[in-house]
């Protein structure tokens, strides 16, 4: 097989759905949130138009919000609940000490003061700053947003203040999560030249050889002791059955003949 | 399907890849301009 196309499945494919589902979810929470940031402004203005009018608007917002939240929480359940395995479970997403190490060592790389980058499992520095910040954000986005939609239901818990507390969050947070969006997750999956014009992998969930050298050296080294393990695993199942196979014949030749 | 559009991009990439790091200064500095315009209250 030409090393170039092997390829090593990091995201099954209900992972990847999900991640659908999210940045269809956002997209559309950011066209329908952002231009009440900016009321004043024609391209909000035009914006709103667009999408049919405030109504119509409102209804978008409300609608990707529900099942952000719907996901966030099937997230959680599924992979803590029912798997039982990483991203969530035995902390594998967790910001550690190496990751600091990491970091730095990433850092020297960019800057040319290192040749290689730092070796690096499952799960990369910046990959778990990735996911930790959105799951902050799907929780601060989604109790402040169903707080302000439910506020008669909500008011009767808690002061009128907190909704004011909840409204800056929302915005803010908002405004914090399309930056993030525009000036490093589009650098990573579109403008990176290793990547350019776009990455796959949100389609098939999959990462070359090359790129699981570069940037998962130790995860590679894992799986590859896993499959060599496998093999060694398999080769004396076959074994015994291959010691086996002359008598086998040895009994069989008599109704053979 | 996904063979064909990977052998697609692979191709764009070996020609044109570093295109991206050009339309990423182009596209950072876009978000910066519109940030300093709204910050100075340009627009």
């Amino acid at each position: 097989m030409n090393p170039r196309k092997e390829s090593f499945q990091r995201f099954d494919r209900l992972f990847v759905v999900q991640h659908m589902i999210l940045f269809t979810c956002v997209l559309l929470l950011i066209v329908s949130g952002v231009p009440l940031k900016f009321p004043h402004q024609a391209w909000a203005r035009w914006l709103i138009w667009a999408q049919g009018g405030l109504h119509a608007r409102a209804l978008i917002h409300h609608t990707a919000g529900h099942v952000l939240v719907l996901l966030g929480v099937f997230h959680f359940v599924w992979y803590v609940l029912v798997q039982r395995k990483p991203p969530f479970y035995r902390r594998a997403v967790m910001l550690r000490p190496e990751d600091a190490q990491h970091f730095w060592g990433h850092l020297l790389y960019v800057l040319g003061q290192r040749k290689t980058l730092p070796r690096m499992g499952r799960y990369t520095w910046y990959e778990k700053f990735d996911y930790l910040g959105l799951l902050w954000g799907i929780g601060v986005m989604g109790v402040s947003g169903l707080s302000m939609l439910y506020m008669n239901v909500v008011l009767q818990w808690i002061p009128l203040a907190w909704l004011q507390v909840f409204w800056a969050a929302h915005s803010e947070e908002a405004m914090l999560a399309t930056l993030f969006l525009l000036v490093i997750h589009m650098y990573h999956v579109h403008f990176n030249p290793e990547k350019f014009p776009m990455s796959l992998t949100w389609l098939h969930g999959k990462l070359s050889r090359e790129e699981m050298e570069k940037y998962h050296p130790l995860e590679l080294e894992a799986l590859e002791q896993q499959a060599r393990q496998r093999a060694k695993e398999a080769a004396l199942a076959a074994a015994p059955t291959a010691t086996q196979a002359p008598a086998d014949a040895a009994e069989g030749e008599p109704h053979a003949g | 399907m996904l063979d064909k559009l990977q052998r697609l991009l692979d191709r764009i990439n070996a020609k044109a890849g570093d295109v991206g790091s050009v339309l990423a200064v182009l596209f950072w500095m876009v978000i910066l301009v519109l940030a300093l315009a709204h910050m100075l209250e340009i627009t």
